[in-house]
């Protein structure tokens, strides 16, 4: 037994539950028998690695399932040895370049030529070409994504790169100008639902419609924490009842305190209690993005029109600095500081007008 | 030596003393080349003049310049030292070059009538000259090591101090040892148990990033203890220029203005104050007259800097601050051009100064000029913007100024990324970053708050811990690390604190009675997922472990098998320095802090 995401993960195209035309016209392309490289994008939990995978599988059969995970170490032009690891089957290669932040260059370079290198030696092998594919693309520096363009181009024979990335925005337009963009959207809320009944079903399990309707509407579109949120309230409680409770993530807890402590007091001596909190919530690897976007969630409850404006502006402005700067910390903290100047300014009014 | 000596005065037969003196050739050469100058100069005169530093060294413990408490301690350490019998002490003196290290031992030991013995790291000999000469080849670690055996073992047949303690000084180590230290500490350590004679390290002070060469656990291990001098203060230097002065019969007293001059450019060092006086006085005597070419000028504005400047009205101030920059410009480059060193202030007093600026009496000007703290510092500049921000909160009272302040951070952060105009933005960033802290405190409250070192980086070893642990419990969430913390792990395990252990979360912040039964629920929930967590380590144990594969740029065999054994070494030792070195910043902080703080105040008197 293992955690219902992997358990009842398609293997593939055609059981896919949603994007079914999609899913049609990947199954065309790679009939073709060859398919140009792919930027596959989407929102988390939407579906991308499943996609890839059953893609992979109708590519080169159930060979791709036999992975291994394997320990590579790469020597940078400046003689710093860097540790990667990547799980690859016969046929194709996952590896997460931004794992090892500003070398990421190395890694795409040395890595591809590699694999780039060694043609198909299995002669029975349907293909002529290897994929590659490189999880979290949008995370890449841009000095990787450039050397990343001249790969793509110089082993296209060979090899075919599949991108993985949360947003393309990010990816620099010559990237995306050589990859078939592929758009796996988020599931809607009844996609959602269907998919928790007939997982309860193969389980042989019974599940409320009100309790499935509550969990689609708290993952938030995203599929995998739907399913996760099911297994749980199973463990929880069986069997389920209507007005189960669905418990939020902890660091989102977490994160929703934080803003109410920022909404509590506004001083210096708070801030820095705030700032130990985004580096407790850092540490444990939640994206600065959306530790951003969770606090400007809350606190933007708490304002009035002409407020939310002015925050909202912050936000983005400090946002974009994230990007552009290389300490997130620093902006997160910023951000925090302006809110509550300009709350403690705006409750200052208020209060003087009471009066 | 004969000819060197030939070829000293045939250079200097050149130029009659009388001439102008190219005082940009003399700032070029070295102390050492200045005093051989000296000599030569006085010797030619027919005055008798030795080396100052030899000359005029203290003789007797009142006349050393150091802190008394440490003098004490030194004293204390000799007396027991000497007198102990089995295991051999060890010492270890630290302190910035110049502030009398090695002659404060050569001092007291000599009251204490206790004979040093200082090694000297001998010169390699050429190997094909050790070709033909029946000599043992030995490596310099294992000179080093009988060295120190046989000085305990042996008197000389030289000395007649019969039945005299020893002692053995130790100013630098073969350079063997800086790349190897172990090798250094299994000798200490045989030594510790076998020898007798104690020994004393004088080294330089550790400066910042870089670290001794004695970790703390070794000097825990052996016993040793550490003294660590200060920069000498001002008026101590003062003080011993001005015995100096008296002692010297053959030239007349400079003035007091000279001396006030010397003392402020050597920013504690006594040893070049000494040397920068004979100088003085010996252009003194020869009556140069002094040119005031670019060099001195250029010398003139650098110290001008370090000026308060005052001017009478606002409206006025460009012309006033000009005029007055030439002026004083000028009379400093009358009365004393020698070479000075550059000022180097530590961290934490850096870091005062941002957060706490001192303005002078017209508001619109600070004390300090915040290019020159910047410029200042040793460290990555990224270091004092980690050290500002960590401490800026905790001296900041209104909630406006440090919005203000963190924003012009933000800006700082964002110009130091840009790393293709480098040169250019890095001033400008740590420029913004001085000048923004400096002037956005409204309120001047100057209550003393102990400044911390950065938490950023500790931050930055927990993360690269999480990451660890996250890959451990399934390999394969290396792939998507994003979503594994974010939905996966969380509901594996309940409880942010409880994804590591070793930190609390810091719970009763949380006031709300409501999450906190959600945080309950959710771990009871993930009490009960604990049991899918070993079936997900089984999911991914389908998954086969290849032996490691090394992959690098030179696909010689050689290089691969140099690149694994890099691999077992190096990640884990760097990271171990790296966690000493901050430990051992954060302990030394208040304290070092405070003496900062009491020099600056003395310093401050000076001026």
């Amino acid at each position: 037994m293992s955690l219902w995401v992997d358990k009842y993960r398609p293997n593939s195209l055609t059981k896919l539950d949603y994007h079914k035309t999609q899913a049609l016209h990947l199954k065309h392309l790679v009939q073709q028998g060859d398919f140009p490289h792919l930027l596959v994008y989407g929102p988390s939990g939407a579906g991308k690695k499943t996609r890839i995978f059953c893609l992979l599988r109708e590519l080169y059969g159930p060979g791709v399932e036999r992975l291994r995970l394997e320990h590579m170490n790469i020597q940078t032009p400046s003689n710093k040895k860097i540790d990667i690891t990547t799980v690859s089957s016969n046929y194709h290669l996952e590896v997460n370049p931004s794992d090892v932040g500003f070398h990421d260059r190395v890694v795409i370079q040395e890595l591809i030529k590699t694999v780039a290198q060694t043609h198909q030696l299995d002669p029975s092998g349907q293909r002529e070409f290897k994929v590659v594919v490189i999880c979290e693309a949008d995370c890449l520096t841009k000095d990787a994504q450039h050397a990343l363009r001249r790969t793509m181009e110089k082993y296209v024979a060979t090899c075919r790169i599949i991108l993985v990335a949360h947003t393309i925005s990010r990816v620099i337009p010559a990237i995306r100008s050589r990859c078939l963009g592929v758009r796996v959207g988020a599931p809607t809320k009844d996609e959602i639902i269907s998919i928790l009944q007939s997982i309860c079903r193969k389980e042989g399990l019974s599940l409320p419609n009100e309790l499935a309707e509550r969990i689609a509407m708290q993952s938030n579109g995203n599929l995998r924490r739907a399913v996760l949120f099911l297994e749980t309230c199973k463990v929880q409680q069986y069997p389920f009842q209507p007005d189960q409770k669905v418990a939020a993530h902890d660091w989102e807890i977490f994160l929703k305190d934080t803003a109410k402590m920022i909404v509590q007091e506004q001083s210096p001596q708070k801030l820095l209690q705030i700032r130990n909190r985004l580096y407790e919530l850092m540490i444990h690897g939640i994206p600065s993005e959306f530790i951003f976007k969770g606090l400007l969630q809350e606190l933007v409850k708490n304002c009035d029109m002409q407020l939310k404006t002015q925050v909202v502006e912050k936000a983005a402005f400090f946002e974009h600095r994230i990007h552009l700067g290389s300490k997130p910390i620093i902006h997160l903290e910023a951000f925090v500081a302006s809110f509550m100047a300009s709350y403690k300014k705006f409750m200052e009014a208020t209060v003087a007008d009471l009066f | 030596m004969a000819f060197k000596l030939n070829w000293i005065s045939a250079s200097f037969d050149k130029d009659k003393p009388d001439e102008v003196i190219d005082v940009d050739n003399l700032r070029m050469e070295p102390a050492i080349d200045e005093v051989q100058r000296m000599n030569y100069s006085c010797t030619k005169e027919k005055i008798m003049t030795k080396d100052w530093l030899k000359e005029y060294a203290p003789k007797i413990p009142s006349e050393l310049v150091l802190q008394k408490p440490k003098l004490d301690q030194l004293n204390a350490w000799l007396q027991i030292a000497t007198k102990r019998v089995g295991m051999a002490p060890i010492l270890l003196i630290t302190g910035p070059p110049g502030v009398g290290k090695s002659t404060a031992l050569k001092v007291l030991a000599a009251v204490q009538h206790i004979q040093l013995t200082e090694w000297e790291t001998p010169v390699d000999i050429d190997n094909a000259e050790l070709a033909g000469s029946g000599h043992l080849i030995q490596s310099q670690a294992s000179r080093f090591e009988a060295f120190l055996l046989n000085s305990g073992r042996y008197v000389s047949l030289l000395d007649n101090g019969k039945g005299m303690k020893k002692l053995i000084l130790v100013k630098e180590f073969p350079n063997v040892f800086t790349l190897h230290p172990t090798q250094l500490f299994d000798i200490l350590r045989r030594y510790h148990v076998m020898g007798r004679v104690p020994i004393v390290f004088s080294l330089q002070e550790q400066t910042e990033g870089s670290r001794g060469i004695f970790p703390k656990q070794f000097l825990e291990e052996l016993n040793i203890q550490q003294i660590s001098f200060n920069k000498v203060p001002n008026k101590s230097i003062m003080k011993a220029l001005k015995r100096i002065c008296t002692l010297n019969k053959t030239f007349s007293a400079p003035s007091a203005d000279i001396l006030e001059k010397i003392v402020e450019c050597v920013h504690g060092d006594i040893r070049n104050a000494v040397l920068q006086l004979s100088y003085e006085l010996v252009q003194d005597k020869h009556g140069t007259i002094k040119q005031h070419n670019s060099h001195s000028v250029r010398h003139a504005s650098h110290k001008q800097k370090s000026k308060i400047i005052k001017p009478s009205t606002v409206g006025r101030q460009n012309s006033v601050k000009m005029s007055k920059k030439q002026s004083s410009g000028n009379k400093s480059s009358k009365e004393f051009e020698a070479g000075g060193k550059d000022r180097q202030l530590p961290i934490f007093q850096r870091v005062g100064r941002l957060l706490y600026p001192k303005k002078s009496q017209d508001v619109a000007f600070l004390t300090h000029n915040p290019e020159e703290i910047v410029d200042q510092t040793l460290a990555h500049p990224g270091r004092l913007l980690h050290m500002v921000l960590e401490n800026y909160l905790k001296v900041f009272r209104d909630m406006n100024d440090s919005c203000r302040a963190i924003h012009y951070a933000s800006d700082a952060d964002t110009m130091m990324s840009e790393f293709r105009e480098r040169e250019l933005t890095l001033p400008m960033a740590l420029s913004t970053l001085a000048r923004g802290f400096m002037t956005c405190k409204s309120t001047a409250s100057r209550k003393w708050t102990p400044l911390t070192n950065q938490e950023y980086f500790t931050v930055r070893q927990r993360t690269r811990a999480v990451r660890e642990q996250i890959i451990s419990t399934n390999p394969k969430y290396v792939l998507m690390p994003r979503d594994a913390t974010m939905d996966i792990l969380p509901i594996i395990y309940g409880g942010l604190s409880s994804r590591l252990d070793s930190h609390p979360c810091e719970d009763e912040l949380c006031d709300t009675s409501d999450d906190e039964a959600d945080m309950v629920l959710l771990a009871e929930g993930s009490k009960n997922l604990q049991h899918c967590l070993s079936t997900v380590i089984d999911a991914a144990s389908g998954i086969q472990v290849a032996p490691k594969e090394v992959v690098t740029a030179e696909k010689s065999d050689a290089d691969n098998i140099k690149g694994e054994e890099c691999m077992t070494g190096t990640p884990y030792e760097i990271q171990e320095s790296e966690s000493d070195d901050e430990s051992k910043i954060s302990e030394e902080l208040p304290k070092a802090w405070l003496d900062n703080d009491i020099e600056f105040i003395n310093n401050v008197h000076h001026f």
